[in-house]
């Protein structure tokens, strides 16, 4: 039963993934994005891991999801073709690189996959506890795990400064100063905000 | 609390990455009290800072290695490239400093996130731990990628910054799969770990899972290697690194040429040091770490060979310093793929000698930039009369790019020349010669465009302070040349404290 549920919720979670990268509106996009976290959220519970599953929900699929519609709706990103004509290689050729990669990648995914001997024991877990259980996980967070804890705190202050240097006007900016460094300024922002 | 306490205990030992992460906030914050008004204190604070991190790392080279929080190993390996890391930076701050283009902008924040990328940094070089060596290099990433992004005025530097994030966002991915696959093939995180069978089986070596099932660690393994590819440009992940160059700010590039790319060099060291190399891995192993480093051989091979080709058509010297430092990477990487304790020895010398001749190469470029305003080759000419300490100085640098004697450069491939031949890679070490060959052109357009041209008589426009680091560079490069032995130690006590057996061949 539960094996059923994980192919099944691994092949939808693809299916999203897919949908993400074709669909022509950005606002479908978010829409996929947001159904593949979903299916994401939804192996975690089966692996017996609650906590990691409503934390998805929350923060991703609640959060950032809502933001990156907020700035798709702002910026009134349409149909990307319009986005098209700036691009060297044909729309069918560029899907077909692209295409292949992914099928590459994948292919290899699968194929480590498929010979994978996973007879390990979870080292990291404390004896005669669950790592589902709150506590245990919050105590390892801010013992064993509090260098890299802090050192993600770091990482999110550096991307913050970061993001807001890129997106703000420079004080004193002409006009049309202003003007050259508009097509610049969606980009950064909206890929610094991708989860990572 | 009890639990915490044994944790706390190992704080001292981090004091160096505490007071870098102190100064980093400090600046954050008066930069806004400042207002952005005189940054230049900024910068002042920062060396202050750089030179009390560099005082508590040179305690920490004669203390004994230990670890704290049981994944920050403190050893010789790390501080020497943590030593470098705060030298570069304290050099690139300087660069920051004058500049001549930069007064213009509020430089606050330029400050912040270049220590912000050198915690990273710290991280990355001296940690077995894989969660902590991709936090990290994203650090270090992410702090980049605005950096390079600085001039928003101008559209290269836009482009920059979105290349460098696409391409970093995709290859840390790439990279994050590979761990992922080593975490569940071995159930530990730990490189150390990974190397042998845990006795209360708690993980499994990766020797054990090589014999038992060799396509996911074959895979894995590439996948990670991949990443780092990319932090170093070796040839399949170099595409961004000139335009990356050209567009960032030149003190930006300076700081991704010399550090971030010896940053890269150190984390892979330590990861094939300790996944394949170190004491107590199994024997299984050592077959497969002949073919990784035969992967490694031909990566090096070519990467030099398609830098060196591509530096040779550029006529924009900020282009031809950034496909030349392709061409490094690939020598460097030369001493990687021998797999010997004495070819590691001889690429940390090799990068000791890229930090040197590069931070005066990108030294001098700026110089330039200030003088003339643009980064052709051929607006250089004359100049080598009117400014004869710098220009004499960048002449010392490009003799010690190409290799040749009496520098640190040519000191540094012979070593790695020697070690790849000892090891049985005697091709390597032949196109890698042949590359040095090639490289003596392009290097030598820059001094011959320097001086063999008529002087023109215009204003000389007087920068003391770049001029004052790029002279002691230049003298640095030859000194080091001739007297190798000190950094030469130091290079060895890299692989030993990588508990890599010194006689193994």
């Amino acid at each position: 039963m539960a094996e059923t549920l994980f192919y099944l919720l691994g092949a939808l979670a693809l299916a999203f993934a897919v949908g993400v990268v074709r669909a022509r509106m950005p606002l479908f996009s978010v829409l996929s994005l947001l159904g593949s976290f979903f299916c994401l959220s939804g192996i975690y519970l089966l692996l017996g891991f609650p906590f990691l599953a409503a934390t998805q929900l929350l923060v991703y699929a609640g959060a950032i999801m809502v933001l990156f519609l907020f700035v798709i709706m702002l910026l009134n990103l349409g149909d990307e073709a319009q986005l098209e004509r700036h691009a060297g290689l044909s729309l069918s050729g560029r899907r077909l690189f692209v295409g292949g990669t992914a099928a590459a990648l994948l292919g290899i995914v699968g194929l480590a996959a498929a010979q994978m001997n996973t007879t390990f024991v979870a080292g990291e877990v404390p004896q005669g506890r669950a790592l589902d259980d709150l506590p245990t996980l919050a105590g390892l967070l801010f013992t064993r795990y509090m260098l890299p804890f802090e050192a993600a705190s770091l990482l999110l202050l550096a991307t913050m400064v970061g993001v807001i240097v890129l997106a703000k006007r420079q004080r004193g900016t002409s006009a049309v100063e202003a003007e050259a460094e508009a097509p610049a300024l969606p980009a950064p922002p909206l890929s610094s905000g991708a989860p990572r | 609390m009890s639990e915490l306490s044994p944790y706390l205990a190992d704080l001292p030992r981090l004091a160096p990455e505490l007071l870098l992460t102190a100064l980093a906030l400090i600046v954050l914050v008066w930069d806004l009290v400042l207002r952005g008004r005189d940054s230049r204190k900024l910068g002042y604070l920062t060396l202050f800072g750089l030179v009390g991190t560099g005082w508590l790392l040179v305690q920490q080279w004669h203390a004994p290695t230990s670890t704290a929080f049981g994944m920050v190993v403190i050893d010789r390996f790390g501080t020497f490239f943590k030593l470098f890391t705060v030298g570069a930076l304290a050099v690139v701050t300087l660069f920051v400093l004058s500049d001549r283009r930069e007064k213009k902008h509020g430089v606050g924040e330029y400050f912040f996130l270049l220590i912000g990328a050198a915690i990273g940094i710290f991280f990355m070089v001296s940690t077995n731990n894989l969660v902590l060596l991709m936090l990290g290099l994203e650090l270090l990433s992410l702090a980049s990628y605005a950096l390079a992004g600085f001039h928003k005025g101008s559209k290269r530097s836009a482009e920059a910054a979105l290349k460098y994030i696409v391409f970093g966002g995709l290859s840390a991915g790439v990279m994050l799969y590979g761990i992922s696959l080593l975490y569940g093939l071995t159930g530990t995180i730990d490189l150390a770990a990974m190397g042998r069978n845990a006795a209360d089986g708690s993980s499994i070596s990766l020797a054990a899972q090589f014999t038992a099932s060799p396509v996911p660690v074959a895979i894995a393994v590439v996948l990670v290697l991949a990443g780092f590819a990319y932090k170093i440009s070796v040839v399949p992940f170099h595409f961004w690194t000139p335009d990356v160059y050209e567009g960032a700010p030149t003190p930006v590039t300076t700081f991704l040429a010399v550090a971030s790319k010896a940053a890269g060099f150190a984390a892979l060291l330590r990861f094939i040091g300790a996944l394949f190399m170190a004491e107590g891995v199994e024997v299984a192993v050592s077959a497969y770490a002949q073919r990784i480093g035969l992967l490694l051989a031909l990566l090096a091979a070519i990467t030099m060979t398609l830098g060196n080709l591509s530096a040779l058509r550029q006529t924009n010297l900020k282009r031809l310093l950034a496909y030349s430092s392709i061409a490094h990477a690939g020598y460097a990487l030369m001493g990687v793929a021998v797999m010997t304790s004495a070819g590691f020895s001889a690429s940390i010398f090799y990068l000791a000698a890229y930090y040197l001749m590069n931070l005066g190469a990108f030294g001098f470029l700026l110089f330039f930039e200030g003088v003339t305003g643009s980064e052709d080759v051929d607006s250089l000419k004359g100049l080598g009369w009117r400014y004869p300490l710098v220009s004499c100085a960048m002449v010392v640098m490009l003799v010690s790019l190409t290799g040749l004697p009496p520098t640190v450069g040519f000191y540094g491939k012979y070593l790695l020349f020697y070690e790849s031949v000892d090891a049985g890679y005697a091709w390597l070490a032949v196109v890698a010669a042949l590359n040095s060959v090639v490289s003596l052109f392009y290097y030598f357009r820059v001094a011959k465009a320097l001086f063999l041209t008529t002087v023109e008589d215009k204003p000389r426009v007087l920068q003391p302070v770049l001029t004052g680091i790029i002279a002691v560079l230049a003298v640095f490069t030859i000194v080091t040349g001739l007297f190798n032995r000190p950094l030469q130690e130091w290079a060895n006590a890299g692989p030993a404290s990588l508990h890599i057996p010194a006689a193994q061949k």
